[in-house]
């Protein structure tokens, strides 16, 4: 993931996996091209699985839907860890499976 | 219907209320996830509400009459697992959680006391989880090594290669599974425990896939430790079983402090309670171990040669109708008398979870995934598997439900 001021210039994922993961990765990197952090953080589980239009995924299932978001997510609490910790816990937070 | 010639699958079905249970899709439930847990009979359910609603009491302590008609019953499953595996004495089982715990009680009790850091432990490649994390975890705690027994195809170990390994004076424990949870493959504990023996080496078996589906006799084998589960042997959840020889088991100190496993506590010091209490602190699972009971009684009932010879004539046939599949690769040994009823395969590229979700639209209850073998699934050089593993209640109309089912995927998929 590229980022310039603060908005999202490139993203690319590498991944083997079953259909679901695979292609929730490959439509979140769409959703979340040319966006701002700020709208990333503000993305949250229903946004994909809507997105993905699988709104009735198990509590196995929906790992794979969300393994993308999360990967996602952790890189960003990661990104903010020192320069904003309190949106690197909020972030933590909201990417909470279950 | 095509029969099992062995037991009467049909009647089997009648005594498992959630076999009669309809799926999403008014589909009816094909259970092929044994080898992660089974089923229960009404016979053991209805034994842990007999227990609940006519004598729930606690053990041991207690003269009121509960107490003691809740004792006897706790005490006499510890009795019938006993002659199950036929060990010397009731002494020498001991309640747990389950046979992970079993497995870290070893490792806590006994191989902390005797590992060094010049020592090893051994396993092999197709261990769970449970048999590699806590012998990791005691190694690391003592700065030993653990060492892997390689596998060769279909999941067997070279019988050769093992004397050599054992074969070495900072061996301390050798730790297998009799059949792999993965493979199904039944490995030559026998053997391996006496080439153990003959150098001193004492032997554990995880014995949590082998001992639901076939005779084992912990005196013929003469193993030193063994570890299962009742769950994956009709029973309930949330209890397991370790065996070990009496004189090791006097020798190995206490694996948690409290009430039941003490003689007498004094402000500092604590004298401790006799085989098998020392080990069993708290109030235990009072009411699925009686369950357990229900769930031995129950398979002995319907002999364990009988389900022996059920599983290999399903996996058999099973065997040769995936066979016919395109595109499938089947894993572990193509004999079934040296494999269990579990079956680990892929097909073509399809993804195991997708796989499964698929079948899972028929009514197919099938587990995908590492298994708990994420050692193994390297050796493997795959990422998952799919697997269908069976028991007593399952017919061969169930497999001809799964092939479809299957070939239905591959359409979907366009292989």
């Amino acid at each position: 993931m590229k980022v310039e001021d603060n908005i999202v210039k490139d993203i690319k994922f590498e991944g083997r996996g079953c259909a679901i993961s695979q292609a929730s990765a490959s439509m979140l990197t769409e959703m979340v091209m040319n966006k701002s952090l700020t709208s990333i953080k503000e993305l949250d589980k229903d946004d994909i699985l809507e997105n993905i239009g699988l709104l009735n995924l198990g509590p196995a299932r929906i790992k794979c839907a969300l393994l993308s978001l999360k990967v996602l997510k952790m890189s960003m609490v990661e990104y903010y860890a020192s320069k904003d910790p309190e949106s690197a816990q909020e972030i933590r937070e909201g990417s909470r499976l279950y | 219907m095509l029969q099992s010639t062995t037991i009467d699958v049909e009647k089997i079905r009648e005594d498992f209320p959630i076999l009669q249970r309809r799926l999403k899709g008014g589909h009816k439930l094909i259970y092929l996830d044994n080898a992660a847990t089974t089923q229960k009979p009404r016979a053991v359910i209805d034994s842990i509400s007999n227990y609940y609603m006519n004598y729930n009491s606690n053990i041991h302590r207690a003269v009121h009459q509960l107490a003691e008609e809740a004792t006897f019953a706790y005490e006499e499953v510890r009795r019938r697992v006993a002659k199950l595996i036929n060990a010397k004495s009731a002494d020498e089982i001991i309640f747990t959680r389950n046979a992970t715990e079993s497995i870290n009680l070893v490792a806590k009790c006994w191989a902390r006391q005797h590992l060094t850091k010049m020592n090893r432990v051994l396993i092999t490649e197709i261990e769970h989880h449970s048999n590699i994390v806590p012998w990791q975890l005691v190694t690391g705690e003592v700065g030993a090594s653990l060492d892997y027994l390689n596998i060769g195809e279909e999941g067997r170990i070279d019988i050769e290669d093992f004397s050599q390994k054992v074969n070495d004076p900072d061996l301390k424990l050798v730790s297998i599974s009799q059949m792999s949870n993965v493979l199904g493959t039944i490995l030559p504990v026998k053997k391996m425990t006496k080439l153990a023996h003959e150098k001193n080496v004492p032997m554990m078996i995880d014995a949590a896939q082998s001992v639901p589906h076939m005779k084992v006799d912990v005196q013929d084998l003469n193993c030193d430790f063994m570890a299962f589960s009742a769950h994956k042997m009709l029973g309930p959840t949330g209890v397991g079983i370790l065996y070990a020889k009496r004189e090791i088991l006097e020798e190995m100190p206490p694996f948690i402090g409290g009430g039941d496993m003490i003689k007498e506590v004094h402000k500092q010091t604590t004298s401790f309670n006799d085989l098998p209490y020392k080990f069993e602190a708290g109030t235990p699972n009072i009411a699925d171990v009686i369950g357990f009971g229900a769930a031995i009684d129950y398979l002995n009932k319907l002999g364990f040669e009988n389900i022996r010879e059920h599983e290999m004539q399903i996996t058999e046939y099973a065997l040769e109708r995936m066979n016919e599949l395109q595109g499938i690769t089947i894993y572990g040994p193509k004999v079934t008398k040296e494999r269990g009823a579990v079956i680990s395969f892929n097909l073509g590229d399809i993804h195991p979870h997708d796989l499964a979700t698929i079948l899972n639209d028929f009514g197919i209850a099938m587990r995908s995934g590492h298994h708990c073998a994420q050692v193994l699934m390297e050796r493997l050089e795959v990422s998952a598997t799919s697997r269908v593993s069976f028991y007593v209640y399952n017919s061969k109309d169930e497999v001809n439900i799964l092939i479809d089912a299957l070939q239905s995927a591959r359409r979907l998929f366009g292989l």
